[in-house]
């Protein structure tokens, strides 16, 4: 009887999907998507193949020396520019990296890391909200925001955790 | 016709199924058909949406849908935003928040005129957007309604939403061309189904979301189906709306027995439930509901809301409920709140019945000096006693104030329940009075105390009776003492003392030993020891109970895939163990997770209950194979989350 059952379903499936499906196609794959991801971090281990960060996180504090934006990309069999630009909470560039080769395109990559590291020096310091900016062979690719406290009221949030 | 799924809890029992790929295959048959009938949604088959249905359409080399996670990705990508023409790398679309992400080299174009910019944030239901570029400086640019538009900086990109996780979906399309459309439905052309990561079929045209649900004015057929213990059911329904003015739904629910073998009860039955409101002004409206089952059971409630303010409402109403074999009563009645601010909150609510029944009151609550609470309330009910001519007549009233401060709280009651009929009257008065928990020994130590006193006093047919009782609860507790690395100890310390005029008092105390031991990374003991005692005393004679408990937990959590417990009770007063229970889940891969619940039993030395779970987390759902040793069933459940 359950035999029955499962039959009947799969004719009335079969029945329904009769004029809408097919087993051929060609398959679509994504070209372009190379960035697997981006993060902002203190400190990155680069003892290993690949850096790794470490201590990440969306908030510094004035007290901080540096942020570091690192970004971890995959599938490379081309020729890969990447160029950070870093922007003050009132929008303006305040650091351009230009652009950086990070693959040649000679040899195929299964994963590459990159990473530009932000001096937080006492003169720019700004509080507010930060924005670094990615762009690969000249394109938009992925940003990141970031807020840098007062160190003061840093401590107090710290305290109350 | 009415057809449209969307994920709603789908068990499916099978039972000594030959083997799991049968039932492997009446899922895959349901997921075809519930899709499908999505599909049908707007007809038979596959009919794609209009233009004027049309949100949004994507072109681009490729786009894929997660139906987890109800999010498209996509690469060069055109759509038509507002009258501009939009071209982007990138584009990340999250349907259930509905946020629209463009990136890449975005470009808007309308006639001569033409935008360029790196990230574009839109939303083409308002037809507005947000065009930024990053030069110099950071450039942003709204589209249309200039001002109105999303903000940037305000983290309106899709967080989570990515390539890789999409195609770790259960279920996830890949295609060229996507639709969305007004309520947010997504048709896809020539697309391909993956499930698993696995490539599957192809389908010209498919409804891969059938977006936010809207009922459409007229009749729906929603449901004709056919159980062994209900029969033939049917229902029907019929909406009507009139946008801010009229909304109207009723429905007819139908069960046509007779065709059921054995059956002792009624052949046929049919439910009506009727809704009707009608909003004649922003602050007036009328509401009418009914419902009526062919067991002569009905009811109907035809209500009028006024607002004269936001602090001040006001309502009118009459009912009538005709219960199964009895009369039926009509009610009509009135309900008024204000809310005056400071000077507190009043409600007021009265209710008269033909037959002389009657039901009011009233109530008062204000708070002074912030922190003195104030409650005053009273009611009066007459009810026919059953089918005779008495009426049970109540009055009763209360009066409450309390106070709380850091260090204590008191609160004080007087409640009074007069009964005409019975010429009863209970007045109780109480007062509560207790010490906020405080620390000391630096922290380590807090303590709390808590006091209730009742006084009841009953007066009936001129005979009058008193009596009274307290309570005294005192508990000292402690913070985590770490005794060495990765292992700490805290107490719970509990003493009561009840008393009261007729003598029945009481002594009870306890307390609770919790013991922390860290053993490995990613396992930890604790183990739980309680004693209770209670004595009770009167006169001379003192009897009493002991109680004593011991447990312990090994909490394992030694990766983000492998987590669980384990606990074990043991009877200290036997010296016997008693019961063990598991919770243990094991990440397998993808999103694929094992999942079981055991129970041993110590004393009858057997298992006695075995669950085991096989999870695929699927964003929006989740799909389970379980397998339950007690009622030896194998289900099958689909799980909207």
């Amino acid at each position: 009887m359950k035999r029955y059952f499962v039959i009947s379903i799969l004719v009335i499936s079969l029945f329904f999907v009769w004029n809408c499906i097919s087993f051929k196609g060609s398959y679509l794959l994504p070209s372009e998507n190379k960035v697997e991801s981006i993060h902002l971090c203190k400190k990155v281990d680069d003892s290993g193949d690949l850096i790794k960060p470490l201590d990440i996180r969306l908030e510094f504090t004035s007290k901080d020396d540096h942020v570091i934006c690192l970004i971890r990309l995959k599938d490379i069999a081309t020729k890969i520019d990447l160029r950070w630009k870093w922007y003050s909470p009132d929008k303006k560039l305040v650091r351009d990296t230009g652009n950086i080769i990070v693959s040649r395109g000679d040899r195929y990559l299964a994963a590459a890391t990159a990473y530009d590291m932000f001096q937080l020096s006492p003169e720019n310091i700004v509080e507010g909200q930060w924005t670094v900016v990615i762009f690969m062979n000249d394109k938009f690719i992925g940003k990141k925001l970031f807020q840098v406290f007062p160190s003061s009221s840093k401590l107090e949030i710290y305290h109350l955790i | 016709m009415e057809c449209g799924w969307r994920p709603k809890n789908i068990s499916v029992e099978i039972s000594k199924l030959n083997s799991l790929r049968n039932s492997i295959f009446v899922v895959i048959s349901l997921f075809f058909i519930a899709g499908e009938l999505n599909a049908s949604n707007k007809g038979l088959m596959n009919q794609a949406p209009t233009k004027e249905d049309t949100l949004i359409s994507l072109k681009g080399e490729y786009l894929a849908y997660s139906y987890d996670f109800n999010q498209i990705y996509g690469e060069n990508v055109e759509f038509k935003f507002s009258s501009y023409s939009a071209t982007c790398r990138h584009i990340k679309i999250d349907i259930t928040p509905k946020i629209f992400y463009a990136y890449g080299d975005v470009i808007l174009k309308k006639g001569d005129e033409k935008f360029e910019g790196d990230e574009f944030l839109f939303n083409p239901q308002a037809k507005k957007g947000t065009l930024i570029s990053y030069r110099e400086k950071i450039e942003v640019k709204e589209m249309e309604n200039v001002g109105k538009g999303i903000p940037s900086q305000k983290n309106e990109v899709p967080k989570e939403l990515t390539l890789a996780k999409i195609q770790k979906s259960l279920i996830y399309f890949v295609g060229q061309t996507f639709d969305i459309t007004a309520d947010f439905g997504v048709y896809g052309y020539n697309v391909t189904l993956f499930v698993e990561g696995l490539e599957s079929v192809k389908f010209k045209k498919f409804k891969l979301s059938s977006g936010i649900g809207q009922r459409r004015n007229g009749i729906s057929l929603n449901r004709i189906w056919y159980t062994k213990s209900q029969g033939l059911i049917g229902r029907v329904s019929y909406y009507y709306e009139k946008e801010k003015k009229v909304n109207s739904l009723t429905q007819l629910n139908y069960e046509e027995r007779s065709v059921l073998k054995n059956y002792s009860g009624p052949r046929r039955q049919a439910d009506v439930m009727s809704s009707t409101t009608v909003n004649i002004k922003n602050d007036l409206n009328l509401s009418l509901t009914g419902n009526y089952n062919t067991s002569s059971l009905w009811n109907t409630l035809l209500w009028l809301n006024k607002d004269w303010s936001k602090k001040f409402i006001t309502q009118i109403n009459f009912s009538y409920n005709k219960p199964i074999n009895l009369k039926g009563e009509a009610w009509f009645g009135f309900q008024s709140i204000l809310n005056t601010g400071k000077f507190g909150n009043i409600s007021l609510s009265s209710k008269y019945e033909l037959k002389n029944q009657m039901l009011a009151n009233f109530s008062y609550r204000n708070t002074f000096l912030k922190k003195v609470n104030f409650l005053l309330s009273s009611s009066y009910s007459q009810i026919k006693i059953g089918e005779s001519a008495d009426y049970s007549k109540i009055f009763s009233g209360g009066v409450d104030l309390s106070y709380s401060s850091r260090i204590f709280n008191v609160s004080t009651d007087y409640f009074l329940n007069y009964d005409l009929f019975g010429d009863q009257l209970l007045s109780q008065p109480q007062l509560r009075l207790g010490v906020n928990p405080f620390r000391f020994y630096g922290g380590l130590i807090s303590a709390s105390i808590y006091n209730i006193f009742i006084y009841n006093n009953l007066k009936r047919g001129g005979i009058e009776e008193d009596s009274y009782s307290n309570n005294t609860v005192l508990t000292l507790s402690t913070h985590p003492i770490s005794l060495q690395e990765g292992f700490s100890l805290n107490y719970n310390i509990s003493l009561e003392q009840f008393v009261e005029k007729e003598g029945r008092n009481f002594t009870s105390g306890g307390f609770i030993f919790n013991l922390n031991k860290s053993i490995l990374k990613g396992f930890s003991l604790e183990g739980f020891y309680s004693f209770r005692s209670r004595r009770k005393t009167k006169g001379w004679l003192i009897e009493g109970t002991t109680s004593q408990d011991l447990s312990a937990v090994l909490k394992i959590n030694p990766t983000e895939k492998f987590n669980g417990w384990i606990s074990f009770s043991f009877d200290p007063k036997n010296s016997q163990w008693r019961q063990s229970f598991a919770d243990i889940s094991l990440g397998i891969i993808r999103y694929w997770k094992l999942h079981s619940l055991i129970q041993y039993d110590f004393l009858l030395r057997k298992i006695n209950n075995v669950d085991l779970y096989l999870i695929r987390e699927a964003g929006r759902f989740q799909l389970r194979f379980i397998w339950r040793s007690l009622s030896r069933q194998f289900l099958i459940e689909l799980v909207p989350r």
